[in-house]
């Protein structure tokens, strides 16, 4: 190999400043850099313009069913999220006292930053392990809930789809109403349509003494919702009442079940539904000794 | 375009300014100064030379004017990742011979790939390009491979030393050295045989 000459390094470096001088850039670089620093980016705009709208078209109808469906299943679980916040309510102190020990341990204790090294990682393998079980005993609390309702609601008579029954109501262990709250749909007829029923002005917790309906002895193992609360077995049982058997109501458990709702009852008859707010009353007050149904 | 004299070396070292080395004090920026500044100073003192390289490495003006506008808008968003803001004109220019390597490789797949254009009136552009391959010494310097006409353009052109090469075109400084020992006897044949 051959090393190059001064001779020829000088003739190159001339060549090339001569070549390089006779280049003479555009006096607007610093606008051109200057645009394109404050305008906005055209590869960008182009990517959303080309690809984020049609891909948006396209899920558009998928977001509108995941809405729907989220919806539904919100609607469906919600009872039950009511039902464990007590329990996120009595972890809410633990948690709050966790976060006074990190923040004392990270600010006045010291011991993350002067202790050993093994206190840092230990320190994040408990709150890890204590944001698990939490989160365990929440997923646990949540599974139990829904299964207990599940089970009232299979045994509940509401659910029934041939019987016309309503749904999504259900009776807990205590003989406690679950409907959720903001549902009017109540059967008018022993159809499988229920019938949208309006909530009463008149209608209130107490049972009017003045209407009484007895409701007869059931066919279905669903418990009345007016039955005491301490019974397990809850299907009414046709004691003697100081209350006069209402005439006008028969329910005829051959052709059509039994009305068990005070709402059916009502619709029945003719009167006003005791529905507040979609809550079947005639629970909340205290239980008549009676399995009679107010109407 | 002139090849010069040969006994013209002495008075290189005060006709260098416009090059990089000359002005490589200049490329320290202030670590408190934001990108804005920056941008404005550097340009201000190596905006000219830094498209000069671009144009020997790239043959046209126009790229090489797009090419170092995208370096100063590339430093310019990552000028809070630049670690050492008084190596921000190395910055600029490894940036601005990777970019020229990456349209000179896009080049050749066009050229490969695409008809050859009618011939069209020369434009003012076009005037300096054949102003630039009139020399012959620029001729021959198209006919090298690209990391050796590169490291040609920025020992004698830029006159940095073999580290700054090494570090701008991101080989070892042994490869800098083979690419301007074959570059420079390529050239010496050609220059020899045309003067």
């Amino acid at each position: 190999m051959t090393y190059p000459t001064r001779e020829h390094e000088d003739l190159l470096r001339r060549a090339l400043r001569a070549a390089g001088d006779s280049v003479e850039p555009a006096g607007d670089g610093l606008e051109r850099i200057r645009a394109r620093l404050t305008a906005p980016r055209p590869t960008v705009a182009a990517w959303m313009m080309c690809g984020a709208e049609p891909a948006a078209l396209r899920v558009r109808p998928f977001l509108s069913w995941l809405h729907l469906r989220i919806g539904q299943a919100f609607s469906r679980i919600g009872p039950a999220f009511g039902r464990i916040g007590p329990a996120f309510a009595r972890l809410g102190p633990a948690f709050a006292r966790l976060g006074l020990a990190l923040a004392w341990l990270r600010t006045g204790g010291g011991i993350l930053k002067t202790g050993p090294r093994w206190l840092r990682p230990a320190a994040a393998m408990a709150a890890f392990a204590v944001i698990i079980g939490s989160g365990a005993f929440a997923i646990s609390a949540l599974q139990h809930t829904i299964t207990q309702r599940g089970v009232n609601t299979g045994l509940g008579q509401r659910v029934s789809k041939t019987g016309g029954q309503t749904s999504g109501g259900g009776v807990n262990g205590t003989g406690q109403e679950l409907v959720p709250p903001n549902q009017f749909w109540l059967p008018l007829h022993t159809g499988s349509t229920p019938a949208p029923i309006p909530p009463s002005p008149s209608a209130t917790a107490s049972p009017t003494p003045s209407c009484t309906a007895t409701v007869a002895p059931s066919q279905s193992p669903v418990p009345n919702v007016t039955t005491t609360p301490p019974a397990p077995s809850v299907t009414p049982t046709p004691t003697p009442t100081d209350t006069n058997p209402s005439p006008s109501i028969s329910p005829s458990p051959g052709a059509s079940p039994a009305p068990s709702t005070l709402a059916e009852a009502a619709v029945m008859t003719g009167s006003p539904a005791p529905v507040t707010g979609g809550t079947v009353t005639g629970t909340a007050s205290p239980p008549p000794p009676t399995s009679t149904v107010p109407c | 375009m002139t090849t010069g004299e040969p006994g013209d070396a002495a008075a290189r070292p005060t006709q260098v300014t416009e090059t990089l080395v000359a002005d490589s004090a200049l490329g320290a920026v202030p670590a408190d100064w934001d990108a804005d500044r920056a941008v404005t100073a550097l340009y201000s003192t190596h905006y000219r030379s830094l498209v000069r390289l671009a144009a020997l490495l790239l043959r046209d003006v126009s790229t090489a004017e797009e090419v170092v506008q995208d370096s100063f808008v590339a430093m310019h968003d990552g000028w809070r990742r630049l670690r050492d803001n008084e190596k921000a004109l190395s910055y600029l220019r490894q940036s601005v011979v990777n970019r020229s390597r990456s349209v000179l490789r896009h080049r050749v797949v066009v050229d490969r790939n695409a008809p050859k254009p009618p011939p069209d009136m020369p434009s003012a552009e076009q005037g300096a390009i054949a102003q630039l391959e009139r020399s012959a010494v620029v001729t021959a310097l198209r006919t090298l491979p690209a990391r050796q006409r590169e490291a040609l353009v920025l020992r004698y052109y830029g006159d940095l030393s073999e580290a700054q090469i090494a570090m701008t075109m991101g080989i070892s400084r042994g490869a800098v050295k083979s690419h301007t020992a074959r570059a420079m006897a390529a050239l010496r044949s050609v220059l020899e045989r045309d003067v």
